[in-house]
């Protein structure tokens, strides 16, 4: 890939247990793996490069499966985070009924200006559909939060999901709202972002004075 | 499922179709499929089962002992010693996890339904991680005066700091982790009273939890440690989860031996904490009798409502305008 990264933003994939985000990584990364079929996805995280309005923007997200149960999605997790998908499962109300509790999180525990995109999978279930698509929205429109429904399993909307989640931070650099230049806003300019890959710059300064070894 | 609800019907008496529900504190139903097994061990903290008939499910309402708590227990604990709490701590943190047995972090990651078998034991470890993170936060937000609430944060971070010692990672992080929960850390005013020795700790504490670069801070720490040791479980059942989702179990009909490998590395780090016995001394008796801290240790009320540990906070220190 020769083309020049022109930002790097983190995301966070957040929500309940079994709403499929795991699925819904694989199906927006795997386009790029289709035939490594025993990757696993970096237990880290996973990435891609997306181009949006005319630029090239790496995505590092981060999933937090298997630890949903222990509310351990974390500061550490949310920090530095400029985007996020919120998932629940439009064939389960329990997890439609905890995005309360995740947004108090996120809004708590992550940057102020952090874009959240609410996804109702398992679009592809519609007869065990439990939420409507109504009732969603207006939460999402309440909660000021973009929304889709997703198919991890077909596919559809996977890939608009992060796009247009990337597209409105885009937006948000243009008119200056955010400032990528600011600590913790979740995005790097392209150079950076790739020196960052080498080496998580924070990550270290901050380890410091643990890695005495 | 089934039994539960034959044995109720057997009492009550009556042929109607019931339901068992399971309902948290917050007012929260999940009706539990007639296939789920080792239901009691699953629920959450202050959640509790039902069995009504299915136009009843609307009037359910929580206990109001599922609430939790209204009225902080810091006056018992606050005259043990950190040390002990620590020591007892761990002394019921390595029963539980001592009983969980290997294979239930299998069940627990491919589905127990699959198996037919039951996850517990692991159940109750995991559900004991998140019993600790809810007393940190339930005990600071029930503390009204600040000066007693920048007293509670030195304890915790103590304990912590004594858990950590006796390589108990589990309760560690679960301490650290309920300290860093946003109804606590919300209160700056706190925060800004705590000694600045206590605030380092505190930091690289959580550091320790920084999951960057696939949470390298705490597997080197972690590799660094002889056994007997708790390990921090969530990470374990977070590296299980990713392996499972992240590969194929078989390829062209073929078992996926790169995966089993890697899912048997993850439950050899489980074998090789508990190598050794645990048989730490107990430390000397100062002040509470080792009988009140054990029992104490072991019956934490706590709230699991997030919401109303929010609104305590808030109540506590209101948002500064």
């Amino acid at each position: 890939f020769s083309s020049p990264l022109d930002f790097l933003f983190k995301f966070l994939v957040i929500g309940n247990a079994g709403t499929g985000k795991s699925c819904l990584l694989h199906q927006f990364i795997e386009k790029r793996f289709k035939d490594d079929s025993n990757h696993t996805i970096g237990v880290e995280f996973g990435s891609k490069i997306i181009s949006v309005v005319n630029k090239f923007v790496k995505l590092q997200i981060w999933d937090t499966a298997g630890q949903e149960r222990f509310r351990s999605v974390t500061r550490s997790y949310y920090r530095g985070a400029a985007g996020a998908l919120l998932v629940y499962d439009i064939t389960s109300r329990e997890t439609y009924n905890a995005l309360t509790n995740w947004l108090t999180d996120a809004r708590m525990l992550a940057s102020q200006n952090i874009v959240i995109i609410l996804c109702g999978n398992k679009k592809d279930l519609d007869a065990d559909r439990e939420v409507t698509f109504l009732e969603a929205s207006r939460f999402a429109q309440e909660n000021e939060l973009m929304f889709l429904e997703t198919s991890a399993l077909t596919g559809e909307n996977v890939e608009e999901a992060f796009v247009q989640c990337a597209r409105k931070i885009l937006n948000k650099i243009e008119s200056g709202e955010l400032d990528p230049e600011r600590m913790g806003s979740g995005i790097q300019y392209g150079d950076a972002a790739l020196r960052q890959l080498r080496s998580p710059r924070r990550a270290q300064a901050e380890s410091v004075q643990e890695c005495g070894c | 499922v089934r039994e539960v609800i034959s044995a109720v019907t057997d009492k009550l008496g009556s042929g109607d179709d019931l339901l068992l529900i399971h309902l948290n504190s917050a007012g929260d139903k999940e009706l539990l499929k007639p296939s789920d097994v080792s239901i009691f061990s699953s629920l959450s903290i202050n959640g509790r089962l039902f069995v009504c008939s299915r136009d009843q499910i609307d009037t359910l309402t929580p206990l109001p002992e599922q609430e939790g708590p209204s009225a902080g227990s810091m006056s018992t604990f606050e005259l043990m010693s950190s040390k002990d709490l620590a020591h007892h701590m761990t002394l019921y943190d390595w029963e539980l996890f001592d009983c969980v047995h290997e294979h239930e972090l299998i069940y627990h990651t491919f589905g127990r339904r699959h198996f037919k078998k039951t996850t517990a034991n692991l159940d109750l470890f995991l559900r004991r991680f998140n019993e600790v993170q809810l007393w940190v936060v339930t005990e600071v937000c029930l503390c009204p005066t600040l000066s007693k609430r920048v007293q509670l944060l030195k304890k915790f971070i103590k304990i912590a700091a004594h858990c950590k010692e006796f390589k108990n990672l589990n309760s560690f992080f679960a301490i650290i982790m309920g300290l860093g929960n946003p109804a606590v850390c919300r209160l700056s005013q706190t925060w800004e009273k705590l000694p600045s020795k206590f605030k380092k700790f505190y930091g690289e504490f959580e550091n320790l939890m920084d999951p960057s670069r696939n949470h390298r801070a705490y597997r080197l720490t972690m590799a660094k440690l002889e056994p007997p040791i708790i390990p921090f479980m969530p990470l374990l059942i977070k590296d299980m989860t990713f392996t499972h989702e992240g590969n194929k179990t078989f390829t062209d009909r073929l078992v996926n031996f790169e995966k089993m490998r890697m899912i048997a590395n993850t439950v050899r780090i489980m074998r090789y904490c508990r190598s050794q016995p645990f048989n730490q001394e107990a430390p000397q008796v100062t002040g509470k009798s080792h009988q009140d801290v054990r029992g104490y240790v072991r019956h934490i009320g706590v709230i699991d409502n997030q919401r109303t540990l929010s609104q305590l906070s808030h109540r506590i220190e209101p948002r500064r305008s």
